[in-house]
């Protein structure tokens, strides 16, 4: 299980690939905060088998960088309290959440996780997939190269 | 925390958009934010908190500007760090 902040969450919900990555991680957390941050509309496109949580009150952060929302803050703290990964492409959020030892994921990984387990079933798909993703986040063109290698 | 500043800009543009003084102030800030969001400064939760929109609507006014995000592993090594982690979460599942 993990935890999918706004950017994967948004990202893989463009791309049409909410339904594979189900194949991939089973379940997935999102807060609250961050549900209440999508339209009426977007909120009713959310699968089931992402459950939406409330932080527990007493998972308390001593400081928060501005650069972060209360939306974030509350992924911060259902990773503090489940002990799980945060999957984030928002640079600041990664920071802050590795200073306070969470794992974290990048929807670059997850995609090359489906292409590597044959969800994904093509090359040409999947780059098709990797050039959209690249509307989101910069991919370089080492990590480019990366994300077609065997691992 | 809205602090408010003067800034110069010439007039003539405003009458050729025909921007009232309010609209052109929340032009900018869209502008501004997009730009830091552009550059990893914020999130994008706190981007769309910012301009008081929904994330949805604030990606579409990302999009349509084809603007490139930096965000996600920077390196190779980063990289398979992460798939590494998706490897090991999903092989315990």
């Amino acid at each position: 299980m993990i935890i999918l902040d706004n950017s994967v969450l948004s990202a893989f919900r463009r791309l049409k690939l909410l339904f594979n990555l189900k194949k991939l991680i089973s379940s997935a957390l999102i807060s609250k905060e961050v549900f209440n941050e999508y339209s009426n509309q977007w909120q009713k496109k959310i699968p089931n088998w992402i459950n939406v949580k409330q932080p527990r009150s007493d998972v308390i952060l001593e400081s928060s960088p501005v650069s972060l929302s209360i939306a974030d803050l509350s992924l911060i703290r259902l990773a503090l309290e489940y002990k799980i990964p945060i999957a984030t492409d928002d640079k600041p959020l990664r920071q802050f959440a590795k200073n306070l030892g969470i794992s974290i994921i990048g929807s670059l990984g997850l995609l090359k996780s489906l292409y590597q387990r044959k969800i994904i079933k093509t090359r040409e798909e999947y780059l098709s997939f990797l050039e959209s993703l690249q509307k989101d986040i910069y991919i370089s063109d080492e990590l480019m190269k990366w994300a077609f290698e065997e691992s | 925390m809205v602090e408010k500043i003067t800034i110069k800009l010439p007039a003539d543009l405003l009458e050729l958009t025909g921007l009232s003084s309010k609209n052109l102030e929340e032009k900018i800030l869209l502008i501004w934010v997009l730009d830091i969001y552009t550059e990893g400064k914020i999130t994008l939760s706190k981007a769309a908190n910012l301009l008081n929109m929904k994330v949805d609507k604030f990606l579409s006014e990302f999009h349509k500007r084809h603007f490139k995000h930096i965000g996600g592993p920077e390196t190779v090594e980063e990289a398979q760090k992460e798939y590494d982690l998706v490897q090991k979460l999903t092989s315990d599942e």
